[in-house]
């Protein structure tokens, strides 16, 4: 598989996107040339922000119907995964004051 | 002396969440950590490794070549439910794994402790905050 190239990965513009949205300007038209992801993860993206189901739980399924020699590499994506969630509670929790 | 001060202070662990802190500041702080997960970055060169959202990671670096001209290279590492994507400027699209993807997972994992510590004030090892 070979995903199409983005127009652009400046990671600076992925912060503007960022404060973009939290000043309340649209993601899907932000009113300026966006970094894209590659085209497979904007598709599936959208459809698990809604349904309450974690990337986490996405990896669990796949690796759950992988051969053995991929559970270890299962394994290692989903720890990302996991570690990236926790990063972003604290993130979130700390932005509504939410006290530990 | 005085601008050493400030550009220490600056990288210090000065700063505070405030009910006005946005999440681009909480990203832009923890960027900063990230960049030195991997040791000291040399001179002349600027490095930022921060986790931009739950399914996106971002490796930056920035330089100036020969002729002074800057020059950057950005990495992306995106979490698909079948793997970790690695997005670059003008290569190819690969699903990392073997070695590159433990390296990857050893990365986040030293930034989640060290932010979680130094921003947030909370030990990931206990999963408790951490005593003020």
């Amino acid at each position: 598989m070979t995903p199409p190239q983005p127009n652009s990965i400046d990671p600076r513009a992925e912060l503007e996107a960022i404060f973009a949205r939290e000043q309340g300007v649209s993601y899907e038209n932000p009113g300026y040339d966006m970094p894209r992801r590659s085209e497979r993860k904007r598709s599936f993206t959208p459809h698990i922000a809604n349904s309450g189901v974690t990337e986490v739980d996405l990896i669990e399924q796949a690796k759950s119907h992988a051969p053995s020699h991929e559970q270890s590499r299962y394994e290692h994506v989903k720890q990302v995964a996991v570690i990236s969630m926790y990063v972003n509670r604290l993130r979130d929790q700390a932005l509504s004051g939410a006290r530990w | 002396m005085a601008g050493f001060f400030k550009r220490m202070m600056a990288g210090s662990s000065v700063f505070r969440i405030t009910s006005k802190t946005t999440r681009r500041e909480l990203i832009q702080r923890e960027s900063e950590i990230g960049g030195h997960l991997f040791g000291p970055v040399p001179v002349g060169h600027h490095r930022q490794f921060f986790n931009l959202d739950p399914v996106t990671w971002i490796w930056y670096e920035e330089w100036k070549d020969g002729k002074g001209k800057v020059q950057s290279k950005t990495t992306r590492y995106e979490v698909h439910e079948n793997g970790i994507l690695k997005v670059q400027e003008g290569a190819p699209y690969y699903f990392i794994e073997g070695q590159e993807l433990a390296n990857l997972l050893t990365a986040t994992r030293m930034y989640y402790e060290r932010v979680a510590r130094d921003i947030y004030n909370f030990d990931a090892a206990s999963g408790k905050p951490l005593a003020v």
